[in-house]
């Protein structure tokens, strides 16, 4: 369990971390997964944690602490800005979708409102992420 | 030849063509990836660049507006760390999403990429039939399920 990849999802909706968990424990289980429930909280999961994550998903809109405003604070770090972090929101207006990119989303991807369209987005985003793209490993120095 | 995802799914109703600047040194591996792309029949338009001081002078130049770039790592003149640092580094062109698309698998690299920028790391099989799988799902994910930048 410790060495597989921990993946951090950063979302508010409790229906959507409902799915979200459903879905993963249906799934071969290829990483760790952590919630969060707005930035804050992610902030002190990310000071605290045994081992660093390999990969987040962050919802676009938060209460308190918006999800771009997290990501500026991951790329300025010089211990997180390694993480890859996947945006996702209901409303992807262009402007909203270039600033997720300008300001260091890796991927940015529309969270549908329909359970079984959410399913099947968030598998493929899950079996892409694990399968076929290297993602970065907690080094010795990552762990504490 | 494997069945794309895009028989299913189909594309976003964007008006403005897929553009993807594939920035390899290797003429033999250019090649498999047009065929790759040929032979499963998908939307848009594969441009290379021969390394990453060709890719540069592509987007300078206004020559190519891409929604996607894949990067190798080891090239000539100007190598793919390097031109990923210039890029995401560029107020023009840093929220153009880069793959790596390289033979290595270096740990200490795929790290690297992370930091300087890079969207997604994958690997690039040595075998033309786990190429096309791979460049399938690369494709798919990224036109089918992932929101681009730069496309209206």
């Amino acid at each position: 369990m410790a060495d597989k990849p921990l993946l951090m999802v950063v979302e508010d909706d409790p229906d959507h971390r409902f799915i979200m968990n459903w879905s993963y424990q249906k799934s071969t289980q290829l990483c760790s997964l952590l919630f969060a429930e707005d930035a804050e909280q992610a902030l002190l999961y990310l000071d605290d944690l045994p081992t660093y994550p390999s990969l987040m998903l962050l919802d676009y809109q938060l209460p308190g602490l918006d999800g771009v405003e997290l990501l500026k604070q991951i790329r300025r770090s010089a211990k997180w800005k390694y993480l890859p972090v996947v945006m996702f929101s209901q409303f992807p207006r262009k402007e909203i979708i270039e600033h997720a990119y300008e300001n260091g989303a890796n991927a940015f991807v529309t969270k549908p409102q329909d359970r079984g369209d959410f399913l099947h987005i968030w598998n493929t985003v899950f079996d892409f992420w694990n399968k076929h793209s290297q993602l970065p490993k907690a080094t010795d120095d990552m762990r504490r | 030849m494997i069945s794309p995802i895009i028989a299913t799914i189909p594309l976003p109703a964007y008006s403005k063509p897929l553009v993807i600047l594939i920035v390899e040194d290797d003429e033999d591996d250019r090649e498999l990836l047009q065929i790759a792309f040929n032979e499963g029949n998908y939307k848009g338009e594969l441009v290379f660049a021969n390394d990453g001081e060709h890719a540069w002078q592509l987007l300078k130049n206004g020559e190519v507006d891409p929604s996607l770039l894949l990067l190798d790592i080891n090239m000539p003149r100007l190598n793919g760390m390097e031109f990923l640092e210039r890029i995401k580094s560029s107020a023009e062109f840093k929220a153009l999403p880069i793959l790596m698309f390289t033979t290595s698998s270096n740990e200490t690299m795929i790290r690297q990429a992370y930091e300087l920028g890079a969207n997604s790391y994958v690997v690039k099989p040595q075998n033309f039939q786990r190429l096309t799988e791979i460049w399938d799902q690369v494709y798919s994910y990224w036109t089918q399920m992932i929101q681009l930048p730069f496309r209206e």
